[in-house]
């Protein structure tokens, strides 16, 4: 292997290439901070490689002021009554609704009746009424197909639910 | 199986079918996290709540159509979060900084210590709430939620140097304002160079 020596071409490239990676390392400190394991998995060969340069250093130390005066800021807490705020806001999802997912109806095929209307019904009853209409419920997917298609009577109050949607 | 020891996606997949304990799981399992985020997007509480009953109302309404696609839970939680306090700010304008202050104002006599700490605290989120909500948003995920460059990249629908971007020009303005005597100190010297 060449020795190369200050006044090498080879040694030249060498230092700007070094000089390059330096100002990358030094722009990750800008962007993630001090804290090497901020840094992406791919960068922090760049921060081991120049760890304990003083250039690199002086940047780091003025990186860790910053990031210790952002830890002045705590994160504020939610709170539990949040969580119970949101819980009570959802509404009941009909189950035959979730089973289709994001089917919608169609006009003149029928409506879909909210879980308001069918409330008591079991997946007993849900059989039942399709085993009466003649329809053989194979599965969740065959029963969501009856429901699409069949008619259903729907009142106009139920109708602006659905167009919530 | 019990909904603590479901993944993310499995109680989703729970919750599309109306079950109200996957759903209920999911909201126990995140709401600090976002609530966090939305916060400091917004500082100000109540439009945090806000934000945050709004992005689980939208996981409520479409987690039966909801597919990974690639993304985890979380990412996708942060993006509607984010869009959500993004929308509020642009409707609200820059007033979030003088109610964040006005909340916080204590006429107690405080110890020393305890003023000096609260008055950093203080000056640290005025200056966040000071930045561009792009950087504002690129901190509050990467440095603050200490998601990595390519989760805030995928939540902010950016590119990964984009973010990079964004954190380090953020982090020079909250530098600037937080230490204002090392950015005089930067401007003379920037002066004396130009005129050398």
């Amino acid at each position: 292997m060449t020795q190369q020596t200050p006044n090498s071409p080879g040694s030249e490239q060498g230092s700007l290439d070094r000089d390059k990676r330096l100002a990358r390392a030094r722009l990750h400190l800008e962007a993630y901070g001090a804290d090497r394991a901020r840094w992406p998995e791919d960068a922090k060969a760049l921060f081991d490689k120049f760890a304990g340069d003083y250039r690199f250093e002086i940047a780091r130390e003025e990186a860790a002021a910053l990031d210790e005066t952002l830890a002045l800021s705590p994160a504020e807490p939610a709170g539990d009554a949040l969580q119970a705020r949101i819980l009570a806001s959802f509404e009941p999802i009909a189950p035959h609704a979730a089973l289709f997912g994001g089917l919608r109806p169609r006009k003149g095929f029928g409506r879909f009746v909210p879980a308001g209307a069918l409330a008591g019904l079991t997946a007993l009853g849900f059989a039942a009424g399709a085993a009466s209409a003649g329809v053989t419920v194979a599965g969740a997917e065959d029963e969501a197909l009856y429901y699409a298609e069949a008619t259903l009577a729907v009142s106009s109050e139920e109708d602006a639910l659905w167009a919530q949607e | 199986m019990a909904v603590g020891e479901d993944s993310d996606e499995a109680l989703v997949a729970r919750a599309g079918r109306g079950d109200r304990a996957a759903a209920s799981a999911l909201v126990l399992r995140h709401t600090d996290r976002i609530f966090a985020a939305s916060y400091r997007m917004l500082r100000e509480r109540a439009g945090a709540e806000d934000a945050v009953q709004e992005t689980f109302l939208r996981l409520w309404k479409t987690a039966a159509r909801w597919k990974p696609q690639g993304a985890k839970f979380e990412t996708w939680l942060y993006r509607v979060a984010m869009n959500v306090c993004l929308d509020k700010l642009r409707k609200r304008g820059r007033e979030a900084p003088e109610e964040a202050a006005s909340e916080r104002a204590d006429s107690a006599p405080r110890a020393d210590e305890q003023l000096i700490s609260e008055e950093r605290r203080a000056a640290v989120e005025m200056a966040l709430a000071d930045l561009p909500e792009r950087q504002r948003q690129a901190i509050t995920l990467c440095h603050y939620q200490e998601l990595t460059n390519i989760e805030a990249a995928d939540i902010m629908e950016i590119s990964v140097e984009a973010v990079e971007s964004l954190l380090a020009r953020g982090r020079r303005a909250l530098r600037d304002a937080l230490f204002p005597q090392r950015a005089e100190l930067m401007e003379g010297a920037r002066h004396d160079a130009a005129n050398a």
